[in-house]
């Protein structure tokens, strides 16, 4: 997504075509939310094709979220587990195992999928929650506007503007976990340039329950800077950089060849993007990244210790071959992205606006331990896309969009959408729309052949392979509506939806598969997982966000879901007896999924906030377990102290104030946190 | 109404009740309480707000009957659908204003939610007795500059831009350069000049700038680029509008629907109250608020005051 990055627009009305030019009182009282996302034009609320929740910088403070990841629970539909403290699963209508796949993650429109998993580590997206100014999540397929991966939806990440940060602010926060986390910013210009500089630090000692057994701290330091440029009104440049390296605790003692190690990670970007705004209103984009993606996970010791057995027991389940010291760690890979995309939108008139575009991207991935090959793996991908917006009237509206996208690895396919929306006034509308969306499996559910191995080459594990699956295909039908109330100062936002996705790129028990020595356990069992095209998931429900903003600091939102899940398909393959059923009756998303936020300011520079948290029973997929449900109430309690140049803010954060609660793995606990986070800014 | 009796009384009879009817078809206002026939501009949210307020104000103390309200995007209008009877007519909005302006009504208006300009606009007779006013919805250029000096005083010069729809207002700017210190710098943004340039200059010169609404030189990507280029060279800009802070201002002084709403069922009392019933002199609106970006306010220096005390010490000010 191309975004303009630069002050919002402002809305002038102008009563009739031919009184452009003479004022209006328009000109003095209108104010239109505005959204970007959801066809790539600008567009109000009202006459947006998805449901869109936008989570603004007052919801991001008042959540007192420490990770960025925790604030999408302010999205309904939205999961959030942790498959251990140091890796987060953000998942759209259940579905989830430790890599969600199906939503697009973009910051400032760069896509921050990786190549690898097809997942996004919510830990190296380069960015920090202080520099983020609102966070729009489009629910729902959006294919036609952000390609293949935005089949659940698109949470598109905007960074404030260089010019909103002038000066320096320092924030350390501090708490349970051993929490350290430290952020330094400064900004500033240079002539024409406003930058902004951001270094950070963070580290913990991972969740609580898994401490005897799991390594899964952080230790993480990163430095971002962003870049903008205006020669003059009609071009606009914004450059960015970030650079992130950390050690990542891995491993569980508990399951065989995974002892507690540290991994290296490192990520990396560099992001250009130009646009042009031409007097006739129309605007030219164009932009250009890279992304950067090392784990480096590699590790050595005794096959004996790996499997928590004698040095004889391992000779014998090796065929005779005495123990020995081995390579060991899976998640060693490294990814790259590549991608250049331009886009046209049309000028506005009173019927028509069309956006085109084009792009084209270069996806890669090197891992001898994940893929069975020392080479680089590369996917080359071409599409283009169109959004045309239609006003048959003052009442009826049609967006429809489509994409058509040709990869070297999956062939080509075309993703519709098509939406109709029913104006009654600015303040409310209903909408009905249709869409077909697929999601290409990535380079390594493609090429997956995770083979463990003596250092003579003797293959003794096999702990992933594939099957070469195609792309799922998602087909959606949703209803919805928008409507403001009390003078705008209430929103409410529903929606019907049935998602059927058929040819699901899963895990499945291969049994055709063999270990070279059948007796040496898979870390999972006896079976070889592979990733093929198996199942299919039906989802229906529904959804509702309400806003209500009583002053322009106060608020309270509420976000509900419900769904309904009918899933299909194997849980073995190539051979079993009455085996069969993937999770027939289990929740594999929770039937409810409620929140509540409300952030209140207070004399003499107090803020109060309080955040109510509720997730149904449900079962995370893969190394996940059955989650019995939880009930979080989080609060914060913060006091400014502001003179001319300066701003002071200590905050006191509590995390689930009640019982602890499973989270992801019936293992992982997420107690009763505390943080104390201090803010000094100097303008 | 009483009649006496001079004649039989069956004649009393049918006169009485020609009176009578003639009292029921004619009822002139009676004093404090005219008919008010309320004329919107369109059936959306600007101007039902107005109207609600306008409502509420006008049968708050009690007795008066609730104005009828004429939407012109749904309702016919012509001269036969207003309401024999009917004493004074308010338009909400310049679409309302210019279609009664344009129709031969021997009805007073009071036109409101209306900008100077388009006031300025409209056909009118010299009378002696004035038939037709208004409540305009921009800001009086001295109400800005008060604002500016109560958050920022340590700022001495003021940089103003004025276009074509805009530079009716010259002549204000000069009688607050009498009245005031600081220096008031005036661009004026000719036909063939380009806004950005001019704008750029004025910013250069300028420790703060004040917006003046015209759509031909702030349009919307010229404000967006005016506020940008502003900031970067951190020179406060005092708006007109709600949406020019949240777009970056440093603040803005402006009035809601229903303070001219309130302002207008006021006038409208006293107006019916008034021996010979002559409207007032058009006027800015009396309420108004004050909205501040409290992070671009900050970062440029601004004086901590709030909202509403700013209100407060310009409503001080203002007071003959």
């Amino acid at each position: 997504m191309l975004l303009s990055g630069l002050i919002p627009k402002i809305s002038f009305g102008a009563e009739t075509g031919a009184e452009l030019h003479l004022e209006s009182e328009a000109d003095y009282l209108t104010e239109i939310d505005t959204v970007i996302s959801a066809t790539r034009i600008q567009q109000p609320l009202t006459e947006s094709p998805s449901s869109v929740t936008i989570i603004n910088r007052d919801m991001i403070v008042a959540s007192g979220a420490v990770e960025i990841a925790d604030v999408m629970r302010l999205v309904p539909g939205i999961q959030v587990g942790y498959p251990q403290g140091n890796q987060i699963a953000v998942t759209y209508h259940g579905y989830g195992d430790a890599f969600p796949r199906d939503m697009q993650i973009l910051v400032d429109g760069r896509s921050v999928y990786q190549p690898s998993f097809a997942d996004v580590d919510w830990l190296f997206l380069g960015i920090v929650l202080e520099d983020i100014e609102r966070i729009e999540v489009i629910r729902g397929p959006n294919n036609p506007f952000y390609g293949s991966n935005a089949v659940a939806g698109v949470i598109n990440i905007i960074t404030r503007l260089p010019l909103q940060d002038r000066g320096t602010m320092a924030r350390i926060t501090a708490g349970d976990l051993n929490t350290r986390h430290a952020v330094l910013r400064h900004g500033g210009h240079l002539g024409e340039l406003d930058y902004r500089v951001t270094l950070n630090h963070q580290e913990n000692d991972g969740l609580e329950g898994n401490q005897n057994s799991t390594n899964d701290s952080r230790d993480i330091q990163g430095i971002s800077l962003r870049g903008t440029w205006n020669p003059q009104p009609a071009d606009e440049v914004d450059i960015q950089l970030g650079f992130a390296d950390g050690k990542l605790g891995g491993g569980d003692s508990t399951v065989p060849v995974s002892l507690p190690h540290n991994k290296d990670v490192t990520s990396q970007y560099a992001h250009l993007s130009w646009r042009r705004t031409r007097e006739d209103n129309s605007d030219l984009r164009w932009q250009l990244y890279h992304n950067r993606y090392e784990s480096d996970d590699t590790y050595r010791d005794l096959l004996s210790n790996a499997y928590n057995v004698s040095p004889a027991t391992i000779s014998l389940l090796l065929g005779g071959t005495p123990d020995q010291v081995v390579n060991l760690g899976l998640y060693d890979y490294e990814g790259e992205r590549y991608d250049m995309e331009v886009q046209y939108t049309s000028p506005k008139t009173d019927r028509f606006t069309t956006v085109v575009g084009a792009g084209i991207r270069m996806n890669r991935l090197r891992s001898p331990r994940l893929a069975g090959r020392s080479d680089w793996l590369d996917e080359l991908s071409e599409r283009v896309f169109a959004n045309l917006s239609y006003r048959a009237n003052e009442h009826l509206l049609f967006n429809t969009g489509i994409l058509a996208e040709n990869s070297d690895e999956h062939g080509a396919h075309v993703s519709p959408r098509l939406n109709a929306s029913w104006l009654f006034n600015t303040q409310h509308s209903i909408r009905a729309s249709l869409a077909r969306a697929h999601r290409n499996p990535s380079l390594l559910e493609k090429h997956f052949n995770a083979v463990y191995q003596l250092d003579d080459g003797t293959p003794y594990l096999i702990a992933l392979a594939s099957a070469d699956p195609g792309h799922e295909t998602l087909e959606s039908l949703e209803l919805g509506y928008i409507g403001y109330f009390s003078d705008r100062k209430l929103l409410v936002d529903a929606k019907l939806f049935r998602e059927r996705t058929t040819d699901l790129v899963r895990f499945v028990d291969d049994l055709s598969i063999m270990h070279p020595f059948p007796l040496i356990n898979n870390p999972g069992g006896i079976d070889v997982p592979s990733s093929t095209n198996n199942g299919s998931k039906l989802v229906t429900g529904g959804e509702i966000q309400i806003k209500y903003q009583t002053t322009p600091r106060d608020f309270i939102s509420v976000q509900l879901s419900r769904l309904d899940t009918d899933n299909k398909g194997d849980k073995r393959v190539n051979g079993g007896t009455g085996d069969g059923l993937f999770f027939p009756n289990e929740r594999v998303a929770p039937s409810w999924t409620a929140s509540l936020l409300l952030g209140k300011s207070l004399p003499h520079g107090f803020e109060f906030s309080a955040g109510y948290y509720r997730l149904s029973r449900m079962i995370w997929l893969g190394a996940g377990d059955r989650s019995k449900g939880y009930t979080r109430v989080d609060a914060r309690l913060a006091k400014r102290w502001r003179t001319r140049r300066t701003n002071i803010m200590v905050e006191g954060i509590v995390q689930n104030i009640g019982d602890e609660y499973e989270t992801f793995r019936d293992r992982n606990y997420f107690d009763n946190r505390a943080y104390l986070r201090l803010t000094a800014e100097f303008l | 109404m009483t009649c006496q009796r001079i004649l039989p009384l069956s004649i009393y009879r049918v006169a009485a009740s020609l009176v009578l009817s003639l009292c029921m078809c004619y009822q002139p206002a009676s004093a404090g309480t005219p008919n008010i026939l309320l004329v919107a501009s369109a059936d959306t949210v600007i101007y039902q707000r107005f109207q609600a307020a306008f409502r509420t104000q006008w049968t708050q103390p009690g007795g008066a009957t609730l104005p009828p309200t004429i939407y012109l995007d749904n309702d016919r209008l012509d001269s036969s659908v207003i309401q024999a009877g009917t004493d004074l007519i308010v338009t909400i909005g310049s679409k309302a204003a210019r279609t009664i302006a344009g129709m031969t009504l021997d009805i007073p208006v009071l036109n409101t939610v209306i900008p100077e300009s388009v006031y300025r606009s409209l056909p009118t007779a010299d009378v002696d007795c004035r038939r037709q006013t208004a409540i305009f919805i921009d800001q009086p250029i001295r109400r800005q500059y008060m604002l500016a000096s109560l958050m920022f005083p340590q700022l001495d010069n003021m940089g103003i831009l004025l276009g074509p729809v805009s530079a009716g207002r010259l002549a204000e700017i000069n009688k607050l350069q009498s009245d005031v210190l600081q220096q008031l710098t005036v661009m004026e943004v000719a036909k063939n000049d380009s806004t950005m340039i001019v704008g750029r200059d004025l910013i250069a010169t300028a420790d703060l700038f004040i917006a003046i609404n015209d759509p031909v030189i702030l349009s919307r990507e010229n404000a967006k680029w005016l506020l940008y280029v502003a900031y970067q060279k951190q020179v406060p800009v005092i708006g007109f509008s709600k949406t020019y802070v949240k777009a970056g201002a440093a603040a803005a002084v402006f009035s809601e629907p229903e303070q001219i709403a309130r302002q207008s069922a006021e006038l409208a009392r006293h107006w019916g109250s008034s021996p010979g019933r002559c409207l007032p002199s058009p006027s800015h609106a009396k309420y108004f608020n004050v909205t501040i970006n409290h992070a671009v306010s900050q970062s440029l220096g601004s004086s901590l005051r709030n909202e509403d005390e700013l209100v407060r010490l310009i409503m001080e000010q203002e007071k003959p």
